[in-house]
C-alpha cells in the first residue's frame, strides 16, 4: 500500500516538473559536441550541386527524438543545393514522416524528379541497402508514388553508390549502411541516432567510419542551432532539462531514504 | 531423408554465400550482376515474409474469436484494424487521407504513449532500485548521474565540469566497451557464417542435428 502510494506520488511529481518547461519554456545554451560539428562541417565542405542520400529510419517510437534530427539534415541538404534522394529500409512508418518533412520545408525551387525523389520504403533492411549499394535501378523501379522513375533526370545520374557524394543517415541504427556502403565504397555518411544508439555508433565515429554523429535530440538541437532555428529538438531539450533533473534528484532522495533506514 | 530435403538448402547456401561474399570482398565485374540479382531475390523473399505475417496474425487471432478466449473483442478490433488500414492502404496508397488519420491519430500517439511510459517506469525505478549497495553499483550511479548532466545542457550550467566528466564515461568507459561487444559479435558472425557454409550450421532450415 505504501510502495503504491509512492509510486503514484512519484508519477505526479514526474508530470507536474515535465509540464513546467511547456508552460514556462527556458532556452538553456546547448554546447556544441565535437561530433555534431563534424556532421554540419561535412555535409559544409561537400560541393553545392552534389548528390545526396537522406535515409530516414524511424518508428513512431523514436520519431520524437530521431524525426527533428532528420528533418535538419534535409534542411541542410536544400540549403546546400544538393540532389537528393530520400529511402526508408527498416521502418515502413518512415515514409510518411518523409512526405511530412518534404511538405514541412521550402524546397526553394526544387524540381520533383529533377532535383530530389522520393523512392520510399525497400523491404529487407540489410539486403535492401547492399541491393541498392550494387544497383540502384535493379531494386528501384517506382518512387514512394508508384511513379516509374527511368524518366526521372535524377534518377538517370544514380546507378550505384558511387554516384552518392553524400549519405545524410536521419536514422537510429545507422550499422547496416557501414558495413554495406561504407566499407565497399569508402562513402561519407554522418548520421543521427536515438539515445540509446549513440554509445554504439560513436565507436563508428571514432574510427571515422562515420563522419559526423549527432546525440539523439540534444544533437538535433544542436544542428538546429548551427543551421539558426529553432525546431522540435531545441523543445525537447526543454524537457530533458527538466527530467534529468527530476532522475537526478529521485535517487538522491531515494538514496538518502536508503542510507537512513540502514542506519536505524 | 531426401536428398532435396537434407543436402540441397546446404549446398544452395554455400552457393549463394560464396558468390556473395567473393563480390563483397574481391568485388568481381564477372560476378557483379549475379550478386546484384541474388541480393534482389532475397529483397524480394523478406517482402513476402510481411505477407506471412499478416497470414499468421489472421489465423491466430481468428482461433482467439473462434475459441472466445481471453480478449477475444481485442482480437477482433485487431483483425478489423488489419483490414481496414490494409483496404484503405491498396485502394488510395499512403497519401489517402483517412490512411493518414490513421497513422496521425492513432497510430502514432498509440506508439509514443507506450514508449513514453518507460519514462514513469525510470522515475520510478530511479527513486526505488538505482541505489549505492555497493562499491560497483555506487560506480554505476556516479556513470549514469555524468552521463544525465552531461546530456542536458543544464549540466553545464550547475558546473561546466561535468559534461567534461560525462563526456570522458561516453568516448572511453562506453565506447572502449561497446567496441569490445561490436567486435566480438563480428568474429561470432564470421565463425556462424563459416559453420553454414560449410554446412554444419543447420538450424537455420529448421533442423537441429
Amino acid at each position: 500500500m505504501e510502495a503504491d502510494t509512492t509510486r503514484k506520488l512519484i508519477h505526479l511529481s514526474f508530470i507536474i516538473i515535465l509540464s513546467l518547461p511547456l508552460i514556462f519554456p527556458i532556452n538553456i545554451p546547448i554546447p556544441l559536441n565535437q561530433s555534431t560539428k563534424d556532421a554540419y562541417t561535412t555535409v559544409e565542405s561537400t560541393p553545392e550541386g552534389s548528390i545526396a542520400v537522406i535515409n530516414m529510419d524511424f518508428s513512431t517510437q523514436s520519431a520524437p527524438e530521431c524525426y527533428p534530427q532528420a528533418l535538419a539534415f534535409l534542411k541542410h541538404a536544400i540549403r546546400r543545393h544538393f540532389k537528393f534522394v530520400i529511402t526508408t529500409f527498416e521502418s515502413p512508418d518512415a515514409v510518411i514522416y518523409a512526405k511530412k518533412a518534404l511538405a514541412e520545408v521550402d524546397l526553394n525551387g526544387y524540381e520533383y524528379g529533377k532535383d530530389y525523389v522520393h523512392l520510399g520504403y525497400f523491404p529487407g533492411k540489410e539486403t535492401s541497402i547492399a541491393a541498392f549499394g550494387q544497383n540502384v535501378h535493379g531494386l528501384v523501379k517506382t518512387d514512394a508514388d508508384g511513379r516509374s522513375i527511368e524518366e526521372m533526370p535524377l534518377m538517370q545520374q544514380i546507378h550505384s553508390a558511387k554516384d552518392i557524394s553524400i549519405w545524410l543517415l536521419g536514422s537510429y541504427n545507422s550499422i547496416p549502411f557501414i558495413t554495406q556502403i561504407y566499407a565497399p565504397y569508402n562513402a561519407i555518411m554522418i548520421s543521427a541516432s536515438d539515445g540509446s544508439s549513440y554509445q554504439t555508433l560513436y565507436t563508428y565515429y571514432q574510427s571515422k567510419q562515420l563522419k559526423g554523429l549527432l546525440n539523439g535530440a540534444r544533437g538535433g538541437a544542436e544542428y538546429e542551432d548551427l543551421l539558426g532555428y529553432a525546431g522540435q529538438a531545441k523543445a525537447i531539450m526543454n524537457i530533458q532539462n527538466f527530467s534529468h533533473i527530476f532522475f537526478i534528484g529521485a535517487i538522491f532522495i531515494g538514496n538518502l531514504l536508503y542510507f537512513r533506514r540502514k542506519k536505524n | 531423408m531426401s536428398i532435396i530435403r537434407r543436402d540441397l538448402p546446404v549446398w544452395i547456401a554455400f552457393l549463394v554465400g560464396v558468390i556473395l561474399l567473393s563480390d563483397y570482398v574481391f568485388s568481381l565485374p564477372a560476378l557483379k550482376s549475379t550478386a546484384s540479382t541474388i541480393t534482389n531475390w532475397a529483397v524480394i523473399v523478406t517482402a513476402f515474409s510481411f505477407g506471412i505475417g499478416a497470414l499468421n496474425i489472421i489465423q491466430r487471432q481468428s482461433k482467439v474469436i473462434i475459441r472466445r478466449e481471453k480478449y477475444w473483442i481485442y482480437s477482433i478490433v485487431l483483425i478489423i484494424t488489419l483490414f481496414g488500414t490494409l483496404g484503405i492502404g491498396l485502394i488510395g496508397t499512403i497519401n489517402h487521407p483517412y490512411y493518414r488519420i490513421i497513422f496521425d491519430n492513432m497510430m502514432a500517439p498509440l506508439n509514443v504513449t507506450m514508449s513514453s511510459m518507460l519514462a514513469f517506469f525510470l522515475a520510478s525505478a530511479a527513486f526505488r532500485v538505482i541505489r549505492a549497495k555497493n562499491f560497483e553499483s555506487a560506480l554505476l550511479l556516479i556513470a549514469a548521474l555524468l552521463v544525465m548532466l552531461q546530456n542536458a545542457p543544464i549540466g553545464q550550467l550547475i558546473w561546466p565540469g561535468f559534461p567534461i566528466l560525462g563526456d570522458f564515461f561516453i568516448t572511453g568507459f562506453a565506447a572502449g566497451g561497446n567496441r569490445g561487444i561490436q567486435i566480438g559479435a563480428a568474429i561470432a558472425s564470421i565463425g556462424f557464417g563459416i559453420r553454414i557454409l560449410l554446412g554444419q550450421e543447420k538450424r537455420w532450415f529448421g533442423r537441429s542435428e
